[in-house]
């Protein structure tokens, strides 16, 4: 059928656990939610197709639903309803499907690792790293003999993201490992690096030639316009590999959120088990912001919400989180064409939404003292 | 405190001197009195001078908000630019450049400071709702959530404006003091002059304020009002740079700790006037490093404070992360 759905169902779904092995906190009986994880995800999924026809029927060129489905499945509807929704729409709602979903379950996976419920790679200035040293290497672009676009369309790209965002959430997890406990600790630590990282950003957005610094920027801004198939093309492949990775290691996840001493004891090797599911999170958010642009907060907003749903079982939170992520970037993606006259990036909306989230996680914990 | 004096003035000096064209210090004199070679007259007194003056007068208002900031919530980490007082006047200013608004340039501060407020008043509400002391980071990580609204605001505002405004906003975003010329000086001085003698006499409040808040309360400091001009002090400061030069960060940050380390002391009555003068040096040592690192190409100040402000700010947080709290 559509594209969009099953893309984001056909990992997961191989990892659904039997309601029966429910790992983690055996004992009291789970709230109705929790036992209906299969419910829970099927809604994810359908509203999330919902919302890939609507990113595909509306627009300035408005095709009714019948025609998209039409054009989809490759039924003759006129050729400007086919380009249209072919070319110019699925390939969007797709990235944005696919960005959002990684950058969901990339949050889920930093917080698990870190065992700290506000670690989203927003916060771990994992995304500042990665927007750091991508718009480093796009702005080069000019030296490097290709124009910025072009680089941002090679799969290099995404390495060189990936190492930039590895390297930073190494240093601000090496920075924080005193206060380990303290989830604040490490945020704090994440946004003081990312304040630092910004402002290098910044410079090498000024410095840079002039048409380079526009595309950097209107890249680094965080937008889903013009996303073709090109782009698609650089996302599939790693974000298939690291999703598959995450779903596979989500048992190990789930042991380590136990504890290093538990893990231990259950034959996981704590830090080499943190250290490669922290690789996945951070590739797989590179892999989001190249195609996507500095996109902040679906991976703080989703893994949260997905935990309300179903608990704390991460084979359970991460699929959910990964759908969560991406009704949020592509309903996100749908707001920000619609509200305005001119379309919006969609980071704009994603911003507000997450710093409004953030703020109210921050409300509602229980006070910290400052050495808590 | 006598040697950074004479470190100000040399820098001072060299600012004057520097440039193109360089000048000796007899040519300096003349144009300095109006004699002599008529352009350097006017290179002096119309680019330089108020731009050394701007940077002076505005390195030492954001040493002080800096100060005040932290002193006031006993958090080494707080500053104009984690409180999202900085990026909260930064805003209004950017949508003030880029829809052009027909906003004389006088009144310009005013709204800046009504951005600044915003954020400071935030951060006091979450405090006040969070019933958390002061000190706790938690009041960053909110700045931080303010910053990044804030930024979106950024984003669509220079989506809305002309393509071409981009680099202007960014160097706007960035700070910096090049093109400030005596209409500038004239726009921000009078806050300076207002604010930098209120926040010297705020210092006894906020040694009380350092201690604690019941013991301050105790020694008869009424702390609510205290903080809250403390901060407000602290937005006036900032946002009367920010209106004539941006958001140039890490000088609030850092020139209290500089400060505050130099003294060995954390007597605000010696750390004020202190991190004033650190941040007067910071502010205008970084602009001559931007006028004349890459010469003749400009490179924004706020590059130069972030690359001495950056390191000081890790040192802090590492100590932070390290200590028991405070």
């Amino acid at each position: 059928m559509t594209g969009g759905p099953d893309l984001t169902s056909g990992g997961p779904r191989s990892s659904v656990p039997s309601p029966g092995e429910a790992g983690g906190s055996a004992g009291e009986r789970p709230p109705a939610l929790v036992r209906h994880f299969g419910l829970v995800m099927a809604g994810g999924i359908a509203v999330t197709g919902v919302l890939v026809m609507l990113s595909a029927a509306v627009g300035t060129t408005r095709v009714s639903p019948a025609d998209v489905v039409a054009a989809l499945v490759g039924h003759p509807v006129s050729e400007l309803h086919r380009q249209v929704v072919l070319e110019l729409r699925l390939p969007r709602a797709l990235v944005a499907v696919v960005a959002g979903g990684c950058l969901g379950l990339a949050g889920a996976l930093s917080q698990a690792v870190t065992r700290n419920p506000l670690a989203s790679p927003d916060l771990t200035g994992v995304a500042a790293g990665v927007v750091f040293c991508t718009v480093s290497w796009i702005a080069s672009g000019p030296t490097l003999g290709a124009t910025p676009d072009q680089l941002l369309l090679q799969p290099t790209v995404v390495i060189v993201g990936g190492v930039g965002g590895a390297g930073t959430g190494w240093v601000v997890y090496a920075l924080s490992a005193r206060r380990r406990g303290d989830p604040v600790a490490l945020v704090l630590t994440g946004v003081v690096v990312a304040l630092l990282l910004g402002t290098a950003t910044a410079f090498v957005l000024m410095l840079s030639p002039t048409s380079a610094t526009l595309s950097a920027y209107y890249w680094f801004v965080g937008s889903l316009n013009a996303r073709a198939w090109a782009h698609w093309a650089v996302l599939w492949p790693w974000a298939a590999i690291t999703v598959c990775a995450a779903l596979v290691g989500s048992s190990r996840a789930n042991v380590l959120q136990l504890g290093d001493d538990v893990a231990t004891g259950l034959g996981v090797d704590p830090e080499r088990t943190r250290l490669g599911l922290f690789l996945i999170s951070a590739v797989m958010t590179a892999g989001a912001l190249v195609v996507v642009g500095a996109i902040a907060f679906v991976g703080l907003i989703a893994p949260h919400v997905a935990r309300g749903l179903v608990g704390h079982d991460l084979r359970r939170v991460q699929p959910l989180s990964f759908v969560i992520g991406a009704a949020l970037l592509c309903g996100g993606d749908l707001a920000a064409r619609s509200v305005a006259q001119r379309p919006l990036p969609t980071g704009v909306v994603t911003a507000v939404l997450g710093a409004g989230f953030f703020m109210f996680l921050l409300l509602r914990r229980p006070v910290p003292g400052p050495s808590a | 405190m006598i040697g950074l004096i004479a470190a100000l003035a040399t820098v001072a000096l060299v600012t004057l001197l520097a440039g193109i064209p360089a000048l000796s210090l007899p040519e300096l004199r003349d144009a300095l009195a109006g004699t002599g070679d008529e352009r350097a007259a006017l290179g002096v007194r119309h680019l330089r001078l108020p731009r050394l003056v701007l940077a002076v007068c505005g390195g030492a208002g954001l040493g002080l908000a800096g100060a005040l900031a932290q002193d006031s919530l006993r958090n080494p980490l707080a500053g104009p630019e984690l409180l999202g007082i900085s990026s909260g006047a930064a805003t209004v200013a950017a949508a003030v450049i880029v829809f052009e608004m027909p906003v004389p340039f006088t009144v310009l501060p005013f709204l800046t400071l009504a951005g600044g407020l915003l954020s400071a008043g935030v951060v006091l509400a979450v405090m006040t709702r969070l019933r958390c002391p002061p000190s706790s980071p938690v009041l960053v990580l909110a700045g931080a959530a303010l910053s990044a609204a804030f930024g979106a605001a950024v984003t669509m505002i220079v989506t809305f404006g002309e393509r071409q405004e981009v680099g202007a906003v960014l160097r706007f975003l960035t700070g910096s003091l090049a093109g400030s010329g005596w209409p500038s000086v004239r726009v921000a001085l009078p806050w300076l002059a207002v604010g930098i003698p209120a926040a010297l006499m705020l210092a006894r409040p906020l040694n009380l304020l350092r201690t604690g808040d019941d013991l301050a309360e105790g020694a008869g400091l009424a702390v609510v009002p205290a903080r809250a001009a403390a901060l407000g002090l602290c937005a006036v400061l900032t946002a009367a740079l920010v209106a004539v030069a941006g958001a140039i960060g890490f000088v609030a940050l850092s020139a209290p700790h500089i400060a505050r380390r130099l003294l060995g002391t954390t007597d605000a009555r010696r750390v004020l006037p202190m991190a004033a003068v650190v941040g007067a040096l910071l502010l205008a040592g970084a602009d001559l490093a931007a006028r004349l690192a890459f010469s003749p190409v400009e490179v924004s100040v706020g590059l130069w404070t972030g690359i001495v402000g950056g390191p000081v700010l890790l040192a802090v947080l590492r100590a932070q992360l390290r200590g028991s709290g405070e």
